[in-house]
């Protein structure tokens, strides 16, 4: 049986992913990210077009945001659809990020990473998909790359 | 090749790759999709977790599948700057044939995965040599 609460149209689907990119967003500009624990399915994974290599999975995923010093994001566009149950999103934004270290193996150097990303607008596609408890979790993240 | 400004236009033109697409791997006939798919395109895929496949990769596997229907229920497409971003929902029926090589499931898993299922891809499109090319393919979910 489908509850009122599990139909999502296409309105509240922006509505619910421009929230929580905002609060993804916020954890990383006010150095809280291991706050995104919440944010993220366990079967999390990242995957990205420019920083090729096996995508990352949830623990990774984390290791890697804690290592941002400093970051300035500001949005530009988003789109959400609710596609079956899960909601799959876009979108574009403005980035400024500093990593104090370098990434682990597998990963470009922090000064690379900077290089590629830092300064640049850059375009994600994500999906996201409500956990046990109802709350909406981000279950794969993937970047594009640059759109500038 | 037209101008692209808004998410309409966008939306029809990557509606149409996206078919030419499916008849190409249908038809057999993987010309359309070589001349379609940029030289650094890269496939990523929720369900293999290794490194990205490449386009010649991409192409043999393409070669390898049988009995290809695929319904699109969907197609949303925008501008993003001097690309073109899109999702894909559709319904999959494919079977394949041969071993993938190293670090690939087997083919019946592979069949087993992906045939029968509704799954939802996005991808990235950029103009070069005179058409819209896909440089970015990724599997995102299940949908179903």
């Amino acid at each position: 049986m489908i509850r009122k609460d599990d139909v999502v149209t296409d309105d509240s689907a922006l509505q619910i992913v421009t929230d929580l990119y905002s609060r993804w967003a916020k954890m990383l500009m006010t150095g809280t990210f291991a706050e995104m624990q919440e944010l993220l399915a366990d079967d999390f994974r990242m995957t990205s077009y420019i920083v090729t290599g096996p995508a990352l999975d949830k623990q990774r995923f984390l290791e890697v945001g804690q290592q941002v010093e400093k970051a300035e994001l500001t949005f530009r566009t988003i789109w959400a659809k609710a596609v079956g149950s899960i909601i799959v999103s876009r979108v574009t934004l403005d980035v400024r990020e500093e990593f104090k270290a370098d990434l682990g193996p597998g990963m470009p150097s922090s000064a690379e990473v900077t290089r590629m990303l830092s300064g640049h607008r850059l375009a994600y596609a994500s999906a996201w998909r409500r956990s046990a408890s109802g709350a909406w979790q981000c279950l794969h993240h993937h970047m594009f790359g640059t759109v500038d | 090749m037209s101008a692209i400004r808004t998410s309409t236009q966008a939306t029809e033109l990557v509606s149409r790759l996206y078919r030419n697409w499916a008849d190409s791997l249908s038809q057999h006939d993987l010309t359309w999709l070589t001349e379609h798919l940029a030289d650094d395109f890269l496939f990523t895929s929720f369900l293999i977790p290794g490194p990205a496949i490449r386009k010649t990769q991409f192409l043999e596997i393409a070669a390898q599948l049988a009995d290809v229907r695929l319904d699109f229920r969907g197609v949303w497409a925008e501008i993003a700057g001097p690309i073109i971003m899109s999702h894909a929902d559709l319904d999959v029926e494919e079977r394949f044939l041969a071993d993938l090589g190293p670090a690939m499931p087997r083919p019946e898993e592979l069949t087993q995965m992906v045939s029968g299922r509704r799954l939802i891809y996005a991808s990235a499109w950029r103009p070069q040599r005179g058409r819209w090319q896909c440089f970015s393919h990724h599997q995102v979910t299940y949908a179903d």
